[in-house]
């Protein structure tokens, strides 16, 4: 990632594209173009190709999930370019769909999330980086509703980290919201891979590969 | 060797004097029946069940002395009523105060039912006979005698596998019989046709009650031809007049005339009602002409299969050996050809019958009118309702919490020059305060209209429902953009069901299936719950029939005790005109 990552802004609502052009300027991006309809997104997209978007779901000219088809689209042509996507409402079916390419460099939160500036820029670095983040309320409908198969035979714990891995937190944020030590979360995501039979070797991937075996998908 | 003959001789003498009890069984049985007719039905059900001891006895001896295992035959007797949440017992559509009206009838039904009664009753009625052969027989042949006896017991009492279907011969006396119920009804029908005429001359009051009454006669012909032929005949009547409401003085209008007490107006706008309906002059006349073709079409059937069979007799009896023999295949081949016509007349009949007794244009249309008045006043009921609760949730809910937020922001105000600490700490406040909000009005926009309903469309829409419930839930099927309220509509029903799987019906798995045909949208869903459901009983299900009542839309629930629970919606819809791009979703997954 680029000490000044390029980005583009896409959001309907001119107040909020204003303050996520300013908060993101503010945090060190280089906000290269903001946009408020779907066209303008991927033709945008398409020239700058840049480090990082933060994409607003509902757009003009439908006024419908706008933003994702053409974040899903594009992604389909570059893929892995980093997208966060913003929304005021979040579907466990919509996450799926983001994630089901495995390339990582996703992101999916409510638009409350950007009150917490410290913490939405920190998902939209983590994005920008390659990672994930998932909106906890995605992740705690997951909890609530019916494990997968596969997640049986892990451990209520491993689970725990699991589903924060899944919202795209690192070994060292987990360590932090679990109060326990780093190499114990080492050792569980360990366990977790192990489990799950994921054996790739880029630690970034597996965790992805981890987050969709979470969400069913893999 | 001796001995053996000796132990199954007195076994065989044991076996003809019980044999001899069952003739008492039967007396028995004929006093329960005579009860019956009188109205004791727990009379005839008790001595059913009486008389079942001693076929077990036999049954048992059978097993011991003759060597033959005899299974009971009998269907498993009812479980008792249970007693409703509201104190009631309910059989049907009606309620009682106690149960035992409700378990003897239900005892009746079963015993009366039950093809192995009628199997206790014949042996019943020729075991004595038997036992006074095998006085005899076991002296001859010893054991071998009790041997074929055991397999006589088991032949009447033993288990026998159900018979499917009626044979040839008795399906087509069935359809004579029901030729002859046909004919049978529409002379009813006559016989109340009559009378309501002569009414018409004096007194005319009455017409409009004698009308009721006789409807009800062409209503059973109605149904009945449904039953007996397939011949499906709708009632055609207009509906029923409303009582009268008085003006605005108090006073009730019948044409120019005003009158003090609802009585007369009432009385007037009924004889008005049944002498404008149609159907009403129609039934007369099908009572008349029904009657009249019916019988020429029954006549030439009963003709041929009783003339038949009298024909056999009679030659048998009155004339010389060789003429009877000549002339018997001419009287069975009349039989048969009377057999083989009934079926197909019988048809035709209802279908005759139907002509004058189906609705016409005007009363369907008059029907349909009735119907949409009903749903339209549903369906505004119901938008009351939900608009009342959304103000309810607003006024309660956000709209206090951004007065709070005011206030907060007030102090923050005031604080933030002389306590800056306390300010920011107000400020974390609010912003918590602020998530909250947005949170309550995510629910209550879903509660509305689910945002996945108008950005994919029913079928993703029910996907993502699927994802979020605690069932395991798969989605078949794809669908296209359809009209948004019928979406909705839709929507609302599928989650009223999976709701209900999960909180009444105990189920795991539940499987939705998708599918639009012919501007029809149709969807199943099936549950592995407990079953049970009923419509009568849970106002999520009457909710669900009155949601989808305003699309003309149908719910057919079948819930069988221990499940599977099964539901099908049938709502007619176009395709949406407004959709950007037809988009259409093919996966099937399971959550």
């Amino acid at each position: 990632m680029p000490a000044r990552p390029r980005c583009v802004v896409a959001e309907d609502q001119y107040l909020l594209r204003d303050g996520l052009t300013h908060l993101l300027t503010a945090h060190g991006f280089d906000v290269v173009e903001a946009v408020g309809t779907g066209p303008e997104l991927e033709r945008a997209l398409r020239t700058h190709r840049p480090d990082v978007s933060v994409v607003d779901v509902r757009m003009p000219p439908t006024l419908t999930d706008e933003g994702l088809q053409v974040s899903l689209a594009v992604r389909r042509d570059i893929p892995g370019l980093p997208i966060l996507v913003l929304s005021q409402h979040v579907e466990q079916l919509y996450a799926r769909e983001l994630l089901a390419d495995g390339a990582g460099a996703i992101g999916y939160l409510l638009k409350d999330r950007v009150f917490n500036a410290d913490q939405f820029i920190d998902a939209v670095r983590r994005v920008a980086g390659g990672g994930t983040a998932m909106d906890p309320e995605v992740i705690a409908k997951l909890v609530a509703g019916n494990a997968s198969d596969p997640l049986a035979a892990l451990t209520p714990r491993e689970r725990e980290v699991l589903g924060l891995m899944a919202e795209g937190c690192s070994n060292a944020a987990i360590a932090g919201r679990l109060h326990f030590s780093e190499g114990a979360v080492g050792k569980h995501t360990a366990n977790i891979f192990a489990k799950l039979g994921i054996v790739a070797s880029d630690d970034t991937n597996r965790r992805v590969l981890a987050v969709l075996a979470y969400l069913g998908s893999a | 060797m001796i001995r053996t003959y000796l132990t199954s001789v007195r076994r065989g003498f044991v076996l003809a004097g019980l044999a001899l009890v069952s003739w008492l069984d039967l007396l028995l049985e004929l006093v329960g029946f005579c009860l019956l007719c009188v109205g004791l039905v727990f009379a005839y059900t008790l001595a059913l069940e009486g008389t079942r001891p001693r076929a077990a006895l036999t049954r048992r001896l059978a097993g011991r002395w003759c060597g033959v295992e005899v299974e009971p035959p009998y269907r498993p007797a009812p479980p008792e009523p249970e007693r409703e949440r509201d104190g009631w017992y309910r059989d049907g559509n009606s309620l009682f105060k106690r149960s035992w009206f409700i378990k003897w009838t239900k005892r009746f039904e079963w015993i009366s039912d039950d093809p192995a009664t009628g199997r206790d009753l014949g042996w019943q009625l020729w075991n004595p006979l038997a036992g006074l052969v095998l006085v005899p027989a076991v002296l001859l042949a010893g054991p071998r005698a009790l041997r074929l006896y055991g397999e006589w017991t088991r032949w009447w009492l033993g288990p026998r596998p159900a018979r499917t279907g009626d044979g040839w011969i008795k399906a087509r006396l069935k359809a004579l019989g029901f030729q002859l119920g046909l004919f049978g009804l529409s002379v009813a029908q006559l016989g109340m046709a009559i009378p309501t005429l002569l009414a018409l001359i004096w007194p005319a009051p009455l017409f409009p009650a004698m009308v009721v009454a006789g409807r009800s006669v062409t209503d059973t012909l109605r149904r009945e031809a449904k039953n007996w032929t397939g011949v499906r005949i709708d009632r055609p009547y207009l509906p029923e007049p409303p009582f009268p409401v008085p003006r605005a003085d108090g006073m009730y209008r019948h044409g120019r005339q005003l009158y003090d007490t609802p009585w007369w107006p009432a009385r007037l706008a009924r004889l008005r009602w049944a002498m404008a309906d149609r159907a009403t002059w129609r039934d007369l006349a099908a009572a008349v002409i029904n009657s009249v073709v019916l019988l020429l079409m029954v006549v030439p059937t009963a003709a041929l299969v009783f003339g038949g069979l009298w024909g056999v007799v009679a030659l048998w009896v009155s004339r010389p050996f060789g003429q009877a023999l000549a002339l018997t295949p001419v009287a069975l081949a009349a039989f048969a050809a009377g057999l083989v016509l009934t079926p197909w007349l019988a048809r035709q009949g209802a279908r005759f019958a139907k002509l004058l007794l189906g609705p016409t244009e005007a009363s369907r249309l008059g029907q349909r009118v009735e119907r949409l008045k009903q749903t339209r006043t549903d369906a505004s009921v119901a938008q009351a309702a939900e608009l009342r609760r959304i103000e309810r949730d607003l006024h309660d809910g956000v709209q206090s919490r951004l007065v709070a937020m005011g206030m907060k922001l007030g102090a923050v105000e005031a604080l933030i020059d002389s306590d800056p600490a306390a300010a920011k700490r107000l400020a974390a406040e609010l912003r918590r305060t602020s998530s909250e909000t947005l949170t309550e009005l995510r629910l209550l926009v879903r509660g509305i209209h689910p945002p996945v309903l108008s950005e994919r469309g029913l079928g993703d829409a029910v996907r993502a429902m699927a994802l979020d419930s605690p069932l395991r839930a798969s989605v078949d099927g794809t669908l296209p953009r359809l009209e948004q309220p019928a979406e909705a509509c839709a929507y609302f029903a599928v989650s009223e069901l999976l709701g209900n799987a999960a909180k009444h019906g105990e189920a795991r798995r539940v499987s939705i299936e998708l599918g639009y045909e012919d501007g029809l949208l149709r969807i199943e869903v099936t549950d592995d719950g407990k079953g049970g459901a009923n419509a009568a009983r849970g106002s999520g299900i009457r909710g669900i029939e009155r949601r989808l009542g305003a699309f003309d839309g149908t719910f057919a629930l079948t819930s069988p005790p221990g499940g599977p629970t099964k539901a099908i919606m049938e709502i007619p819809c176009q395709l949406d005109p407004d959709a950007s791009s037809p988009r259409t979703s093919t996966s099937s997954e399971t959550a």
